[in-house]
């Protein structure tokens, strides 16, 4: 018997291992990324907004890298055919075959599948445009209700006070090459004018 | 009083300084705090320069000492007294308040700030100058500083910039000929007072009461780039606080992290900050 099972060759030439590898590494990336989010989110302290967001914008990517993979290989996928070989244990592993050849979703997936539609079809994208744009408008009005530059505040400004901002109005020439800290620290410990100063300033320290 | 002073220092570009401003009067939550000191420069009168010899004490140091004095008036905060030159000015600087500091070299060690003693004192009876010659220091030099100063906590953080006499009264034999050398334009380049911040306007008109003891003396800029020198600081009571100086040197650092980006804070040579006298030299 096990003779006759191990000496059939399977044709392996049909078996589209581009696209299945494709989307197993795909599958391996989005399965670990949602794995680490579920665990970040079961912990006591929950992390940082921020940190959620991102790991919620890599699951995104993934998702959609996802679906493009799935749908570049579609026609191959759809007309690729799974059997299992006769060598397959079909006496102990029955319940497992028909997880691996089921071709219609599971039912709690087609439940997913009715919600997200219902969902989508409630959402409009033009009714988000328009809200977009109404926020837009909203932080604005918050916007100008506010003094963003300067030392005081609207009710100072109202009041007739006037800014005098740092009192720098001219700025001051410049020209030739800067101290450097330690030439500064210098001349103020011992009056020193470094050697490439000294032909202009010889005169400074008496 | 004598203190142990952690700090850091940078400098910042001339086109950076109103951004710069604006950044940390944000960041502090507190308008510029105006600086404009004098300082002068004292050294001892007659050096002792000992014969070294084996067996006997030859770490004789001689420290110069610096003494300081603020010219913005602390009732209005922005009023200025003129600046006067202190041969020119003598008695009418006498009558100011002015501060001694002496200070040692930063100590030498693994630490990313600088860490230096200062001992700091204000002479508040008699002549401050009397004082100094009768310690036996005579007048070295003299600078001044003006900028603006921010808290940051424990921080102090002053960007400021070094100004000197302006040589224009009295020309040297050297800048004569500097003078020569560029066919008179050379006046025009000594002629940069520093009066960025108006206050040149503020001296001529607002302090006449001032000005009838004190000639004002016009300054330029050390640094001709126009550069600005920033230094950020906090004191410790004593140098053997060691909890103290941990912390201090870490908030400082943690503040030069902050600042990346708009200035860089960085540790200064400690042979920089060496006031003593070298013998025979």
């Amino acid at each position: 018997m096990d003779t006759a099972q191990s000496s059939v060759q399977p044709d392996l030439s049909g078996v589209p291992v581009t696209a299945l590898e494709s989307l197993r590494l795909r599958l391996a990336q989005l399965t670990h990324s949602l794995n680490s989010l579920q665990a970040q989110i079961q912990q006591a302290s929950l992390p940082s907004w921020p940190a959620l967001q991102g790991q919620l914008n890599v699951i995104l990517t993934q998702l959609t890298s996802l679906s493009a993979t799935v749908s570049g290989y579609a026609e191959t996928l759809q007309r690729t055919v799974a059997y299992p070989l006769p060598n397959f244990p079909t006496n102990t592993e029955a319940g497992l075959l028909t997880t691996l050849l089921r071709k219609k979703n599971l039912p709690e997936v087609d439940d997913w599948i009715a919600e997200g539609k219902e969902i989508g079809e409630k959402t409009r994208a033009k009714q988000d445009g328009e809200f977009c744009s109404w926020a837009a408008k909203v932080v604005d009005e918050c916007r100008q209700d506010h003094e963003w530059s300067g030392f005081l505040s609207r009710k100072d400004i109202e009041n007739g006070l006037e800014d005098e901002g740092l009192n720098r109005n001219k700025t001051s020439p410049t020209a030739g090459p800067s101290w450097t800290n330690d030439e500064t620290i210098i001349f103020l410990s011992r009056g020193e004018i470094p050697a490439r100063f000294q032909k202009v300033d010889e005169s400074i320290a008496s | 009083m004598m203190y142990q002073q952690l700090s850091l220092v940078g400098s910042l570009k001339d086109a950076e300084i109103k951004i710069t401003l604006h950044t940390l009067a944000a960041l502090s939550g507190m308008k510029p705090t105006r600086i404009f000191n004098h300082h002068l420069v004292w050294i001892p009168t007659y050096p002792f320069n000992p014969v070294l010899a084996a067996g006997e004490v030859n770490q004789i140091e001689q420290y110069r000492i610096t003494c300081d004095t603020s010219l913005v008036d602390p009732a209005s905060e922005d009023e200025y007294l003129p600046p006067a030159g202190f041969k020119e000015n003598k008695d009418f600087l006498q009558t100011m308040p002015w501060k001694m500091i002496i200070s040692e070299v930063p100590e030498a060690g693994k630490r990313q700030v600088t860490s230096q003693s200062i001992l700091e004192s204000a002479i508040v009876e008699g002549s401050p100058f009397e004082f100094m010659e009768k310690m036996g220091y005579k007048f070295s030099h003299e600078y001044w500083s003006k900028g603006s100063e921010f808290v940051f906590g424990n921080i102090v953080v002053r960007i400021f910039r070094i100004c000197v006499k302006d040589q224009i009264t009295a020309p040297t034999t050297e800048d004569q000929n500097l003078a020569d050398t560029t066919e008179g334009s050379g006046t025009a380049d000594n002629a940069m007072v520093i009066d960025d911040d108006s206050f040149g306007d503020k001296i001529t008109a607002e302090t006449a009461l001032a000005s009838q003891k004190a000639a004002y003396q016009p300054l330029k800029l050390l640094d001709k780039s126009g550069q600005w020198s920033i230094k950020a600081f906090l004191s410790v009571k004593q140098l053997t606080d060691l909890e103290s100086i941990i912390t201090g040197t870490a908030q400082l650092e943690k503040f030069q992290a902050e600042m990346a980006g708009l200035f860089e804070l960085k540790m200064a040579d400690r042979n920089s900050y060496d006031t003593r006298l070298r013998a025979n030299r």
